[in-house]
């Protein structure tokens, strides 16, 4: 992408490239997550480069078909399909006429028209009505349930490349693939594979029913811990658990999720992409009609549950659907709902402008009439599909909203929405989603828990160190082509002891075995990191070529730091004036609510810019958070278009 | 089943590469505008640096 | 008697999840269980009661998502 795009390219541009990879380990069937890739795109939400992870077996498909990486640029005149045939050894481009226009008939009608016999074989990528009227077009990743017989989707969900996929008229990119075996990938030492495939795997069928039971309830085991740590996003971010959140967790969905096999990919023992089977949305095109729901995940039951004020399993499961269908991210669309709701509750905007619908917090039947409205590109649901950004712009502008407020509450920073953590008691997540690339997705880092409750990382210079380590790690996931949940969402029941159990270093040993069996190159853990850093810092610079990437594009919202409103501060009162009075050393007797709102605000504020201080050091930054010469050069990224970037920016 | 039209606008026969250690050492191209596919190695440098890479 | 990861233990009266996690070691990293089926976080620990013959799982670290 860094050679077909200028720092001019807009998304939109014919240059702007769409790329899918799935990494040298990508592709072993049965090593738990081992089937993924990563796509990337410049972003409509952002401008630089977004890279989004996701299952379903495609990725593996076209590397076994031949190709490391697909590229597609330019754009189509009409819509298009492109077949890559790895049992014919053929590449098709199709004019598709008369397509169904929602991804998940489309994904269905594809998968049976390229192998009506085996449908195994086939796995399609699409978008969906949703890319082209918003700027959160999502793309679905499928595979065929062979349980079920049925076609099941995974999401690459972030930052628009759906939209982008739409804009070049591509209706959908399919592969074709016959068997795969641990063979597949050719890889060096195949004994010690499957070794090392065989003790991760076992593992994870005999804790995970010990631990979090993901091969049970998938991540929504994650609403009732995060709702009883008060990290759970309640009215768009105001508050962090809810008297409700039990209706929307694991508690309901176990029962709801149709029992089966439900691995992303072949032989995967977490296995947690759970669905619900026969289930009958009450709006929509499909009304009535009985219809298959993969999901929820933890991210969309927050994002598109508590955070708007849902607190109901079936509507959280209609909006799941329908996003899926119409081909939105989940978390775009619910982060920018909970803006639009609380802006209706303050008056921001009012009926008059919301084509008369009462978008208070709750209103779960205008939140879905919003949705169809994207996928339309109609009414008011077409301005909230531009996105937290625009919307500031043009509620301001347009219908003289106070853009002060609306900085302070709308939950995004670079352009994307914020994915569903409260982070204001965490200032080292407050950085894990500020500080990282792409905008506020917790894939770089999700560092919450080892912070806010185990008071793991209590300085500065700690909180930067785990803002170094833990985003390159889990960029090396990414780039190999695996999930990163088999590390660390079930781990060794001896983990506690070891010397930094947040790093699980058993499985640190064997992903760094997987590594070395697969591609000949001898790695212990160290080597990962540094295998993920030069790509990280490339990926910085990239920004920096796109006109952004430094020190003020890494701000955050206020409401990811502190309470915004006294109504915020009020509702967890004891914990922050105990603060101001024991960490800030304040005399509070006098203050007012309102007072302590600013002073408290202050205080956080200063210690976010801090933070900043303190990572750019630690990761070899300039103050203005640019990689210097020295650090490009010790990564082997001193490209000469590189430092040209840097040197155009400043940084010799 | 819904019946779908796909006109064939363009095919091209390849000789799919043989995968070494996870890697095929190749990219695929589509460009749009031309309705082009070509088939692009891939720099032993690249992949070291990038590992899978992020495209 | 209570089970506590597959092991029996001895139960007492007015015994919380808190309270146990006093009696073992290497717990610093939960801040999640599972009592008798149902997912009990640390910021309840201290005023939830363990009855006789429950079943706790001493959940390891939270990863996230």
């Amino acid at each position: 992408m860094w050679n077909a795009v200028s720092g001019d390219t807009k998304w939109n541009d014919p240059e702007n490239t769409i790329c899918i990879s799935s990494g040298p380990l990508g592709g072993t069937p049965g090593y738990p997550g081992g089937g993924k890739s990563i796509v990337t795109s410049i972003s409509p939400l952002t401008g630089v480069p977004i890279d989004s992870n996701v299952g379903g077996y495609f990725g593996p498909y076209k590397k076994f078909s031949g190709f490391d990486v697909i590229q597609v640029d330019g754009k189509a005149k009409t819509d298009t399909i492109i077949f890559i045939d790895g049992i014919e050894s053929k590449i098709k481009i199709f004019e598709a006429k008369d397509l169904p226009t929602d991804s998940y008939e489309l994904s269905d009608v594809l998968t049976r028209h390229f192998d009506e016999d085996k449908p195994v074989n086939v796995s399609v990528v699409t978008a969906g009505p949703g890319a082209e009227h918003t700027f959160f077009g999502c793309l679905n990743f499928s595979w065929w349930d062979a349980g079920r017989k049925r076609v099941r989707y995974k999401q690459a969900g972030r930052g628009g490349i759906g939209t982008v996929f739409a804009d070049k008229k591509v209706k959908a990119i399919v592969a074709r693939y016959g068997a795969i075996s641990m063979k597949s990938n050719n890889p060096a030492d195949l004994d010690a594979l499957k070794l090392v495939t065989k003790s991760h795997a076992k593992e994870i069928k005999e804790l995970d029913p010990k631990q979090n039971r993901m091969s049970l309830v998938g991540t929504t085991h994650l609403v009732p811990i995060m709702n009883d740590h008060d990290c759970l996003p309640v009215h768009n971010f105001k508050f962090g658990s809810h008297p409700e959140s039990h209706v929307i967790g694991e508690e309901v969905y176990e029962h709801i999720f149709d029992k089966g096999f439900d691995g992303c990919w072949r032989g995967c023992t977490v296995a947690c992409s759970h669905g619900v089977k026969d289930f009958s949305p009450f709006t929509g095109p499909y009304r009535g009609k009985k219809v298959f729901v993969d999901g929820p995940e933890y991210e969309t039951v927050a994002g598109c549950g508590s955070s708007l004020g849902i607190f109901d399993a079936h509507t959280i499961l209609e909006i799941n659907f329908y996003c899926d269908a119409y081909g939105l991210d989940t978390i775009s669309v619910g982060t920018s709902i909970a803006f639009v709701m609380e802006c209706f509750e303050n008056n921001l905007i009012t009926t008059d402008h919301t084509d008369g619908m009462d978008l208070s917090f709750g209103n779960r039947f205008n939140a879905l009439k919003i949705i169809h409205q994207m996928a339309k590109g109609e009414g008011f649901g077409a301005i909230v599909g531009k996105g937290i950004r625009n919307m500031k712009k043009i509620f301001a502008k347009d219908f003289g909203a106070d853009m002060a407020f609306m900085q302070d509450i709308g939950m995004e920073s670079k352009g994307l929405e914020f994915s569903e953590y409260i982070t204001k008691e965490s200032l080292a997540q407050q950085g894990g989603y500020g500080l990282a690339l792409k905008g506020p997705q917790h894939d770089e880092a999700w560092l919450i828990f080892l912070d806010m409750v185990h008071n793991f990382m209590p300085t500065f210079e700690d909180k930067a160190e785990a803002l170094h380590w833990f985003p390159m790690f889990r960029t090396w996931f990414g780039l190999c082509g695996l999930c990163k949940l088999p590390w660390n969402d079930i781990v060794p029941e001896d983990n506690k002891n070891t010397f930094e159990p947040a790093k699980v270093a058993k499985h640190l040993g064997w992903y760094a075995d997987f590594f070395s069996a697969v591609t000949g190159r001898k790695s212990g853990p160290e080597d990962l990191l540094a295998m993920s850093e030069g790509v990280y810092n490339f990926q910085r610079v990239f920004n920096l070529k796109m006109g952004f990437g430094t020190r003020e594009h890494d701000t955050v919202p206020y409401r990811a730091v502190g309470p915004v409103t006294v109504e915020e501060y009020e509702s967890r009162q004891k914990r922050y004036d105990d603060q101001l009075k024991e960490k800030y050393d304040m005399d509070i007797r006098e203050m007012s609510s309102k007072d302590k709102v600013a002073a408290l605000r202050q205080k956080r504020e200063e210690q976010y810019e801090q933070l900043k201080d303190a990572v750019y050091a630690r990761r070899g930054w300039t103050q203005n958070g640019i990689p210097t010469v020295k650090t490009v050069k010790r990564l082997g990224i001193d490209f000469p278009e590189v430092m040209e970037v840097l040197k155009k920016n400043g940084v010799e | 089943m819904k019946q779908i039209h796909l006109k064939e606008i363009k095919a091209i026969s390849y000789e799919k590469a043989e995968i070494k250690k996870g890697y095929t050492d190749q990219s695929l191209r589509i460009n749009l505008d031309a309705t082009d596919i070509t088939i692009h190695p891939i720099e032993e440098k690249v992949k070291n640096t990038f590992i899978g890479g992020k495209g | 008697m209570i089970e506590v990861d597959e092991k029996q233990m001895q139960w007492s009266e007015n015994m919380t999840i808190a309270s146990l996690l006093m009696t073992l070691d290497n717990v610093e990293f939960c801040a999640v269980v599972r009592l008798n089926g149902r997912l009990v976080s640390s910021p309840k620990f201290t005023e939830t009661p363990i009855e006789d013959n429950s079943k706790i799982q001493l959940l390891p670290l939270v990863a996230g998502g």
